[in-house]
């Protein structure tokens, strides 16, 4: 029994509470789909042989680029997740902490982060410049690398938290049944961490099938997996049927690999919980040897990008204006004072710093539309009815859809408005709306009646029940989605790029405009943007972090 | 058959086994009794390979073990919280240990089906072990073990996750499988009344080393230590304090023990009850008469549990009144 349901009839309450996000998912993302699926499904889209060779090209090497780097994730993510589940040793939370801060990182920032190592204006070929000219790192082998860099921390957590799970006493039982310890490998413990080293496989395998931004900023669209080469035929080279054709293709793999992730993740169960951590320090040489290289190779691994990019934001590396003959090196703060400027035959019409504001503007409205938008289905789904349990996989679906689809979406629905710049929080809002939702939901779930009861009986009346005791309990969850949903504004690539319009950059269209430049003036912008928006978004993760829920409300 | 020779074990940085020396012979059930915490576990785990003395021997048929990996030692283990594979069901985990010695599927399914109906679960082999009982699962954990008949049986405190009546159940079957194999075993627990049940001789684990080796009945005679007397349960342990030559004051009355202490140094004696009226003594015992004060009694089945003044715990045929004073007949001696 609720209190609300003595005021409204609770199935008009409830529909009153999807109303907003039902309509505005209609008019964003479910009308754009269809349209899509209009574009793909006729006969000159089906029939034309160019459209259906251009896909099979980009779907091969979609798979061949993530299998690849799926592969590359996991030779360094299973001996991670081996280190972190069991061994105990100095700076170890740290260490994982810094592994799962990639995760959160725009695509942008990692992609300007490895360039500032890799490329011919990198860091790298500064420091040893005759090295780098004969084995200089393909764009194909640094993407493969960024997105190892990208998704090691999801087999580290995954894999290794089954591997923590694991009881030493099933290896013990096989050893002492007459198991070697390759069989007690083979038998036991591999069968056991079968579904977890599958869930986290398909996990990375999707995530790297759908990558846009690491493969376009550091590849290029030669490069041309499904996302990119509809990037392409949005807009390079417009064929909206083919683009159409390649977004529905992709937006079905997802969701295959979507579907076999969660049947494979539940399966992860907590079969064998060990009462104490297995963790130990390690003891022999070789364990010693182990836990040595392998903690110098991650940490140096994932810390480089993240501080060889303010570096060579700081760093002048180039020949001055004029003086072609000499490289000049040294300390500059030069490309952040640049971004104040409007130069004329500049990429924008703008200072480059108008980008931040264009970001943080957009970034806002994000916050308040995804909020008012998620608030109300939250609380709908904190006490899931059957009306609920139908619409959520609805509102999950957009998660399925890329952004460089929305984004598409947006331009086949759209049209001319999309001139304006309001339809760019709208797609980030999208994007950022079904986390919102989870976010809120679990907190307002917390709420016990009893608690909203026993202040109705004491005499608080509805509002005062809202004031003194949901609110207490929401105001961090609803910081936290709203912090969320403001990191995933400022660094959206995919979306943004296809709908946005050269008079309001964000600030990840700009680096990459910055980094598609040649001269040492743009690319150090494009550092010095990147360095700006990466420490935006670690500040707002460390926010996240602080103010993540835990059990508030809890009796 | 299996000797252990002087083991030494520490564990972060403290020592916990110092020096543990004990054979079992050919068909025997030695029951490993101790306080949690006191390292029978890791003898367990010494003895099957899968941790390492720093010092002494493990020795089986007088051939030294150290070089022998767990999985060539045919020894069984059986666990406390069973260790059960939870990818396999019950005949596969039964049938694990003959397939890792490449029995033939005949003689596995001969042999699986034959387990089965010894500890009572025929028709179970399909079964998922994580849908059992936890008695279930500890019965397919002693098949698995029994499987491929091994030299050596083990058990840590496989009993202490079940409830008790299901616990005398399971306690004696084990007892009449042991029985009929012929494996030696070593049980660990630190309930008496399992120890007692099972064991052809009792080890008690204390600080380290064995303070006492023998069969039930001898220790239940002799605990020959306070810390043993509690632990079994046996009799009263309390304070005195020699006062003159064979003299030993309590609070109970001073008995004339000679426990070859000097005059004013504290000890602990036994008191117990006197199997008979009319018994002679044993060695170093006195009989006596002490006053009691009945604080409370407790019904147990044939007889009564009088608690008197102090904590002290007599059996009495019939029943005394609380706040009655009684005389009750004890025999006392010293302990170490």
């Amino acid at each position: 029994m609720t209190i609300t349901k003595n005021y409204f009839n609770p199935s008009i309450s409830r529909l009153i509470l999807w109303l907003p996000v039902l309509l505005f998912l209609l008019s964003t993302f479910f009308f754009p789909l269809f349209k899509i699926l209009t574009l793909t499904f006729n006969l000159e889209t089906l029939t034309n042989l160019n459209n259906l060779r251009i896909t099979y090209h980009a779907l091969l090497f979609t798979f061949y680029q993530a299998t690849l780097s799926t592969l590359l994730t996991f030779a360094l993510g299973l001996p991670a997740a081996i280190l972190f589940s069991k061994f105990n040793f100095h700076g170890k939370s740290l260490l994982r902490a810094l592994t799962a801060v990639p995760f959160m990182l725009p695509t942008v920032v990692v992609a300007a982060a490895f360039n500032s190592i890799f490329s011919p204006r990198g860091l790298f070929s500064f420091l040893f410049p005759s090295f780098t000219q004969s084995v200089h790192p393909s764009p194909f082998i640094l993407i493969l690398i960024t997105h190892t860099f990208y998704n090691t921390s999801i087999v580290i957590r995954i894999v290794g938290n089954a591997i923590s799970r694991l009881d030493p006493k099933l290896e013990a039982s096989a050893r002492v049944l007459g198991a070697d310890t390759f069989n007690a490998w083979k038998d036991v413990i591999l069968p056991i961490l079968r579904p977890s080293l599958l869930a986290a496989a398909l996990l990375v395998f999707m995530f790297d099938f759908t990558s846009f931004g690491v493969i376009l900023l550091l590849g290029g669209s030669q490069f041309a997996t499904l996302e990119v080469e509809i990037y392409i035929r949005a807009l390079q080279l417009p064929n909206l049927n083919l683009a159409a054709l390649l977004s529905i293709i992709q937006l079905i793999f997802t969701l295959i690999f979507s579907i076999l992730y969660s049947r494979t993740i539940n399966q992860v169960s907590t079969q064998t919980a060990p009462r104490f951590s297995t963790a130990k320090p390690p003891k022999t040489i070789q364990e010693k040897i182990f836990v040595a290289t392998l903690a110098l190779l991650l940490s140096s691994f994932f810390f480089l990008p993240l501080i060889s990019l303010p570096i060579r934001s700081l760093t002048r590396l180039e020949a001055d204006r004029g003086q072609r003959a000499e490289v000049q090196y040294g300390f500059t703060t030069d490309y952040y004072q640049e971004l104040f400027i409007n130069r004329r035959g500049s990429l924008f019409y703008v200072p480059p710093v108008q980008a931040a504001l264009n970001s943080l503007g957009f970034a806002g409205i994000t916050v308040i539309l995804s909020l008012a938008l998620g608030y109300p289905a939250a609380y709908a789904l904190a006490k899931p009815t059957r009306l609920e349990k139908f619409l959520d996989p609805f509102l999950m679906l957009t998660l399925g859809a890329s952004a460089v689809m929305m984004g598409l979406g947006f331009i086949l629905s759209f049209g001319r408005l999309i001139a304006s710049p309001f339809f760019i929080p709208i797609a980030h809002t999208l994007i950022a709306l079904p986390f919102v939702i989870r976010t809120l939901q679990p907190a307002l779930a917390s709420i016990p009646e009893r608690l909203r009861q026993a202040a109705a009986t004491l005499g608080a009346s509805p509002l005062r029940v809202w004031q003194t005791v949901d609110f207490p309990i929401l105001s961090r969850a609803t910081l936290s989605a709203a912090t969320f949903a403001f990191t995933v504004s400022l660094g959206e690539f995919g979306a943004t790029l296809l709908i946005t319009r050269p008079e309001y950059p964000t600030i990840p269209i700009a680096i990459s405009r910055f980094l598609s430049q040649p001269g040492g003036l743009n690319y150090g912008q494009a550092m010095a943007m990147a360095t700006v928006l990466m420490l935006l978004t670690t500040l707002s993760i460390l926010l996240i972090e602080k103010l993540r829920f835990n059990n508030a409300g809890e009796l | 058959m299996l000797e252990l020779r002087n083991i030494v074990k520490s564990y972060e940085g403290k020592q916990l086994l110092n020096d543990i020396t004990f054979t079992v012979a050919e068909g025997e059930t030695i029951c490993l009794l101790g306080a949690s915490g006191s390292g029978k576990s890791t003898i367990l785990r010494m003895i099957a390979g899968l941790d390492f003395p720093e010092r002494g021997a493990i020795l089986l048929n007088n051939l030294d073990l150290a070089q022998t990996p767990p999985h060539l030692r045919d020894f069984g283990l059986v666990f406390q919280d069973y260790g059960l594979f939870p990818h396999l069901n019950v005949f596969d985990n039964i049938a694990f240990g003959l397939r890792m010695r490449n029995a033939s599927a005949d003689e596995i399914k001969q042999h699986v089906s034959a387990l089965l109906e010894q500890v009572n679960l025929s028709g179970f082999d399909s079964r998922q072990v994580t849908d059992l009982s936890g008695g279930e699962q500890q019965r397919v954990a002693l098949a698995r073990a029994l499987a491929p008949s091994p030299r050596l049986l083990m058990f840590d405190e496989p009993l202490g996750a079940l409830d008790r009546s299901l616990k005398e159940d399971l306690l004696n079957e084990i007892r009449s499988i042991l029985h009929q194999t012929k494996i030696p075993a070593i049980y660990v627990t630190h309930d008496q009344e399992e120890a007692f049940t099972i064991a052809d001789r009792i080890l008690v684990l204390h600080e380290g080393i064995i303070i006492r080796d023998g069969m039930p009945s001898e220790i239940w005679k002799d605990p020959q230590s306070a810390f043993v007397a509690k632990l079994l349960g046996i009799g009263n342990v309390i304070d005195g304090e020699v006062v003159g030559e064979s003299k030993v004051k309590t609070t109970f009355g001073i008995f004339n023990l000679n426990c070859a202490k000097n005059i004013g140094e504290k000890l602990q004696l036994l008191l117990t009850e006197p199997p008979s009226p009319s018994g002679e003594g044993r060695r170093g015992e006195v009989r006596g008469e002490i006053q009691l004060t009945v604080e409370d009694v407790l019904f147990k089945q044939d007889q009564f549990q009088v608690k008197g003044r102090g904590g002290l715990v007599i059996h009495m045929k019939d029943a005394p009144k609380v706040g009655d004073v009684i005389t009750v007949q004890v025999q006392v001696k010293c302990l170490s």
